[in-house]
């Protein structure tokens, strides 16, 4: 009690009549709650109070997280889908080997042409073939707008010699490109054989040899594309024995 | 909320309610070799259930009187009284010992019981003492019979005083507290307290002298 509690206003008689009669307990199963929450308290707590072994606790959760992947891989019963960025990095390859096809569709088409004839506009002028058809010409145009209305286009259609030379040099030009686009395509196609080589005709031939070039795969790290592959192999073979993903 | 001092010994373990004349009668069992309560409840707040256990025992049985007289009915006694422990529980880790343990706690207590009337907007002012809460000593017939009438009465005359005194008084009988911690759990000041507590004595020690006189 406070010192200053000695000029307290209290009374003895009422205070031990009070104690006389306030002799009430807790119920034991109240008790028993509170001290069952505090205890329960005091545990949950000590779980939060090893912080040093937070990490370990990450480990191995990514651990079992790992084990329980490959356990499912290795029974290839329950295969999860592929990652969506594998699938779409496939997709680009296949469209990029349709380009390839027709950059060789257009070698052909160039080849068959090898004059590089640029073709003639439609609707545009016939050549002039004469001089009379030249002088007839000039008259109509200067009939239209005048000697200095003319434009360059119709000054190139009276003098077709200088266009003859510009087209010939446009078609010097188109066979530069075309060469240089060849040796792109072809740079591109050599970078794609060696990044997509998935199993061709004679390995799916047989479900061993298609095996064996999955497996191929797999072993090479190449992992993506048996993933890839291997949907394919399980559409043909169902319940085929499961790979050996671990390698 | 009024600003609390530090107080490093506490005394409430061996505190006795005043008397006027001096006299110093001790209620509570002398404990001068046991670990303090603000000790218990800081070892409490590091994980040591067994220390708030010893702090529980300590303060249990007097806490509940004090919710069973302030004007609860035994559920709702019951009720506020495992809400303040687990306050006091929950709250264990940001503990910090600026006051006696007792005023911390009946200051908890007090907000539960306010809090509560506020929730409901009434709260019954008899105090329904069940039976099996009494105590479990065996006492003749007569002296039962004595006793159970003193206790009718003095209920009475606790549930005829304002809440304010009625608290007041509680916290001086059932905590041992003093008129600073009365003031400070009921955020009065000192001297509304000792009003408080001068005016509920009056009527108590009235009303046991009309039980006298009517025998």
């Amino acid at each position: 009690m406070n010192n200053d509690d000695t000029r307290s206003p209290s009374d003895k008689s009422v205070s031990d009549a009070y104690r006389a009669v306030a002799d009430e307990r807790v119920p034991e199963a109240l008790d028993k709650r509170i001290l069952t929450e505090a205890r329960q308290a005091t545990a949950a707590s000590k779980g939060r109070r090893w912080p040093m072994f937070r990490p370990l606790a990450w480990a191995a959760t990514i651990g079992l997280s790992l084990a329980l992947l490959l356990e499912y891989s290795q029974t290839g019963l329950d295969i999860a889908a592929p990652d969506p960025a594998v699938l779409e990095r496939a997709a680009n390859l296949e469209a990029l080997r349709g380009h390839a096809a027709d950059g060789e569709e257009m070698d052909r088409q160039l080849d068959d042409a090898p004059g590089a004839v640029v073709p003639e506009p439609a609707g545009s002028t016939p050549a002039i073939k004469s001089e009379e058809d030249k002088l007839e010409r000039v008259e109509q145009l200067d009939m239209m707008s005048g000697p200095a209305g003319r434009t360059e286009l119709q000054e190139a259609e009276l003098n077709p010699a200088p266009v003859a030379e510009i087209l010939a040099d446009d078609a010097r030009s188109n066979r530069a490109n075309v060469a240089e686009f060849r040796e792109r395509r072809s740079a591109i196609s050599k970078r794609l054989d060696s990044r997509v080589d998935r199993c061709d005709a004679e390995a799916r031939a047989t479900e061993a040899a298609w095996r064996d070039c999955i497996q191929g795969m797999i072993d090479d790290g190449r992992h993506d594309l048996a993933l890839i592959e291997y949907r394919d192999f399980e559409e043909a073979y169902a319940g085929a024995e499961a790979f050996d993903w671990r390698r | 909320m009024p600003t609390i001092e530090l107080v490093t010994h506490d005394s409430a373990l061996n505190a006795a309610p005043a008397l006027p004349d001096g006299d110093a009668v001790s209620y509570a069992p002398t404990m001068t070799a046991a670990p303090e309560d603000t000790a218990l409840m800081l070892r409490f707040g590091e994980g040591d259930s067994q220390a708030f256990e010893e702090l529980y025992r300590r303060h249990n049985d007097a806490l509940y009187r004090y919710f069973l007289r302030l004007g609860s009915d035994p559920a709702t006694a019951e009720d506020l009284y495992q809400e303040a422990w687990s306050k006091i529980i929950r709250a264990r880790a940001s503990y910090r010992p600026t006051a006696k343990f007792t005023t911390y706690l009946y200051r908890v207590a007090h907000n539960c019981f306010i809090d509560n009337i506020r929730r409901n907007k009434r709260h019954r002012h008899t105090a329904q003492i069940e039976p099996d809460t009494q105590a479990a000593d065996c006492v003749p017939p007569e002296a039962a019979a004595e006793t159970g009438l003193a206790r009718r009465r003095l209920e009475r005359a606790l549930e005829d005083l304002p809440f304010e005194q009625r608290d007041a008084f509680l916290l001086h009988e059932e905590a041992g507290l003093g008129l600073d911690d009365i003031a400070r759990v009921t955020g009065a000041n000192r001297e509304a307290a000792k009003s408080r507590l001068r005016y509920a004595v009056k009527k108590l020690r009235a009303a046991l002298d009309d039980a006298e006189d009517s025998k």
